[in-house]
């Protein structure tokens, strides 16, 4: 296996590993919030679910980028593609922006939401807005799950 | 199509009719009454809150709370997207008339057995403990009365350190007179009995107490300490059992639970028109009621309360200057659904601008570009009217389901596009994001640019009906040239073919906004030329809000791609799977259902929040004036279930 390989799978560990971390402590923080709320007042557990689910998708957009990855350098298909250390490096490149905005953007969202939860509890109908607030987070994975979408699928194996 | 023209509504009639009056109002939903001022000229007066509003609001209280007590023995079968019943104004009389006082002593039985349950919980837990206490001297083998000093003898019961007693009695040197029984060990404690002759008792103090010596006091008075707990056994036994027939008990009442949440509903029908009653005024034989009424209401309300009390005097006036009636949408049914998303931002004021007709398409659009699995969205469009058609849900989750379903067919026509079907691309596609983004990312921003040009055309649109048409070139058109300006400037990047005359006059364009936006921006701060150019140039500066609001619209793109992928990657792992023979389509048939039903979940829940986010942000920020208060008609409480005449129903 050559170095250009090693790095190209080290890029799609780290577009995994960084933004499933964030989603963990993003979903696990405003979990724990979900439940203690949960206990003062049932009837907005369902609310309480989807403001949870948010912090969920930077580590579903890592594990998009990695496993375009995977496809990409035929990991997927069986054998591995030959992969130069000038590409590999790119790849190392283009999946962190997923990584690193993931990590970080989902804790922060894990706290928007925590925080919305509790205001969601006290006031049910108010959880709309908990959710915009919880989304305007969201933007900055989105924006950082696109350009290292863009970035790897212009990297051309062959 | 709009906010609802509001009249002011004042009524005058007999203090008799009153409570028949107020059931019609009530009925019809249709006054937002509000407190009436005291004047003293006119011989009304305040009417002293109804002395049984605390009484009903404590019934209600313990209504509630039996309710929800039984409410999870109820085993009726419930309708799964929980459409409410509907029960008639007379059964609703009936059941406050009739059945109350029934139903009443239901929930006092409930409330005795709770306290009774409540009781025996904390009888079991003094007992619990007790025997918790005792349990170490279970194998104490001589009645609890006999445990005392004699004229040649002195007992010693206790707890000591457990590693010094067994050193102490493996060491052999305790006192030849006495003797030192280990009962039971808990945890680092040994608990023992030892008795010693007088002469021998200073000396085996004396070592006990080297060993951490601690007296303790059963709290027997008599009798063998394991009799005692087999009692303590038998008690606690016969509490859990009472507690299981209360339990039972209990559920035994589930069946009145469906006609208590009637009755909930029609008391707190109830407790609404006793709380307007505080807003009236009356004299001794008249009250005078003020609110506010939707126009088209006039008539109806008219004909209805001559019918009931035709002394009556009913007056509709336009609302004054400076008062704020209150906000209440109406739009074409289509567009209805929308009006949730409107006030979950915030209503808009009486005298803004209802945007649900306006943000419909792009709504709908938006959420299509984002889900953009035309798969997804023939699911969404076909699923969720049968299930609407099948359940007859709540009115609120019928409008959440019909946003969907209108997002699903735009998400048909989008993932066409993008040719997207289950994560399967079956043919060439027009857009293709993941080939070839640039001319993509073109289509989201200028979808951006029309939905943004759209809240402009609004926020002109109310300047020019109030009668300033000046302020609507300075602040809009301007900004619609300079922004439209730049796009053409900027379109020779996205498609290369472009004449130079058309940039030429995108250029123009743009010149020509700025050169407006510098002389008119200032215009009312200052008269003085050099600083409205500066207010002129401050303003120019919000041009890069317009740039970050366009490249926000870059989220449709980013999330139209999320879907796709996501969807393709699952189907190439499964193909993986399936690839092992046809054995493996048991597993993986339920796993692509699953797989897909996941990533419709998640991308229609994130489509609906993002495009939710586009509205409030970019759209609603160039032109939207909320602070309006909700029109909150004085109408029964369906909590339960809806109280509504035959001849109402439509």
């Amino acid at each position: 296996m050559s170095m250009g390989q090693i790095l190209a799978l080290f890029g799609a560990a780290l577009a995994v590993i960084l933004s499933g971390i964030g989603s963990s402590k993003g979903v696990g923080l405003s979990g724990e919030t979900a439940a203690g709320v949960s206990t003062e007042n049932p009837e907005v557990n369902s609310k309480l679910l989807v403001l949870q689910l948010l912090p969920a998708t930077q580590g579903i957009y890592g594990f998009l980028v990695a496993v375009i990855v995977l496809i990409n350098t035929g990991v997927l298909g069986g054998t591995m593609l030959p992969v130069s250390l000038e590409q590999g490096l790119a790849i190392v490149a283009s999946c962190l922006p997923v990584g690193v905005v993931g990590l970080y953007s989902a804790i922060r969202q894990g706290k928007v939401a925590a925080a919305s939860m509790i205001m969601t509890g006290q006031r049910p109908e108010m959880s709309g807005k908990g959710i915009t607030m919880t989304v305007m987070v969201e933007t900055y994975a989105v924006l950082a799950l696109l350009v290292s979408f863009l970035a790897v699928n212009s990297i051309k194996l062959g | 199509m709009a906010i609802v023209e509001m009249k002011r509504v004042s009524l005058i009639a007999p203090k008799k009719d009153e409570q028949a009056l107020l059931s019609v109002i009530q009925r019809m939903s249709c006054i937002h009454v509000t407190p009436t001022e005291e004047d003293e000229d006119t011989g009304f007066g305040r009417q002293a809150a109804p002395a049984l509003l605390p009484d009903v609001d404590d019934t209600l209280t313990r209504l509630r709370w039996a309710i929800d007590r039984i409410n999870k023995y109820d085993t009726t079968k419930k309708p799964l997207l929980g459409g409410k019943p509907v029960i008639s104004g007379e059964e609703a009389l009936r059941l406050v008339t009739e059945r109350k006082p029934e139903l009443m002593r239901t929930v006092e039985a409930l409330e005795a057995l709770e306290r009774e349950s409540g009781g025996l919980r904390s009888r079991a837990a003094r007992v619990q403990a007790v025997r918790e206490q005792l349990l170490p001297w279970e194998g104490l083998s001589i009645p609890v009365e006999e445990i005392k000093s004699t004229r040649t003898t002195v007992v010693f019961l206790g707890t000591a350190q457990k590693s010094a007693m067994e050193a102490l009695l493996a060491g052999g040197e305790l006192p030849q007179l006495s003797q030192v029984e280990v009962l039971s060990n808990v945890r680092e404690l040994c608990c023992f009995y030892a008795v010693a002759h007088r002469d021998a008792a200073d000396q085996l103090l004396g070592q006990l107490k080297a060993a951490g010596y601690t007296p303790v006091h059963l709290s027997v008075e008599e009798g063998m300490v394991a009799d005692f707990l087999k009692q303590q056994d038998q008690e606690l036994q016969e509490i859990a059992a009472r507690q299981q027939a209360i339990v039972q008990e209990t559920a035994a009442y589930a069946t009145e639970v469906a006609d208590m949440k009637k009755l909930y509903d029609s008391l707190a029908s109830e407790r609404e028109k006793l709380g307007v009653t505080q807003d009236l005024l009356s004299s001794r034989s008249t009250f005078y009621l003020k609110g506010w009424i939707p126009a088209p209401m006039t008539e109806k309300l008219e004909k209805q309360i001559g019918k009931v009390s035709p002394s009556a005097c009913i007056s509709f006036e336009d609302p004054q200057e400076g008062e704020e009636p209150p906000t209440l949408l109406h739009n074409n049914p289509v567009a209805t659904p929308f009006e949730s998303i409107v006030s979950g931002f915030s209503l808009p004021s009486y005298t803004g601008f209802d945007p649900t007709f306006v943000m419909m398409p792009f709504f709908a659009n938006f959420m299509g570009m984002m889900i953009s699995d035309a798969g997804y969205g023939l699911v969404m469009m076909i699923v969720i009217p049968l299930l609407i058609l099948l359940c007859k849900p709540n009115p609120g989750t019928r409008n959440m389901m019909w946003i969907l379903a209108g997002g699903g067919l735009f998400t048909v026509i989008w993932g066409a596009l993008y040719n997207t079907w289950f994560g399967f691309s079956p043919w060439p596609s027009v857009f293709d994001p993941v080939g070839n983004a640039l001319p993509v990312m073109g289509v989201c921003i200028g979808m951006g640019a029309i939905h943004l040009f759209a809240g402009l055309g609004v926020a002109a649109y109310m300047n020019i009906k109030r009668g300033k048409p000046f302020a609507a070139i300075a602040d809009q058109f301007s900004w619609f040239l300079l922004v439209l300006g730049l796009i053409i400037l900027v379109l020779p990047m996205f498609a290369p073919g472009i004449s130079p005359a058309i940039t030429t006059a995108g250029q123009w364009m743009a010149l020509a906004g700025v050169a407006i936006i510098l002389v008119t921006a200032g215009r009312e701060k200052s008269r003085n030329p050099i600083k409205r150019l500066f207010s002129g140039l401050g303003a120019l500066y919000g041009a890069t809000s317009w740039i970050s609001d366009l490249l926000s619209y870059m989220r449709l793109f980013g999330m139209g791609l999320a879907t796709g992928v996501i969807g393709m990657v699952f189907n190439q792992l499964i193909g993986m799977l399936t690839a092992g023979g046809p054995l493996m389509y048991i597993i993986a048939v339920p796993l692509f259902v699953f797989c897909h039903l996941f990533n419709a979940g998640i991308n229609i829940l994130g489509a609906y929040v993002h495009s939710c986010r586009l509205q409030y942000i970019e759209f609603f920020g160039k032109f939207y004036e909320d602070g309006g208060k909700p029109f909150a008609p004085l109408s029964t409480t369906n909590r339960y279930c809806f109280i509504q005449d035959a001849s109402e129903r439509t």
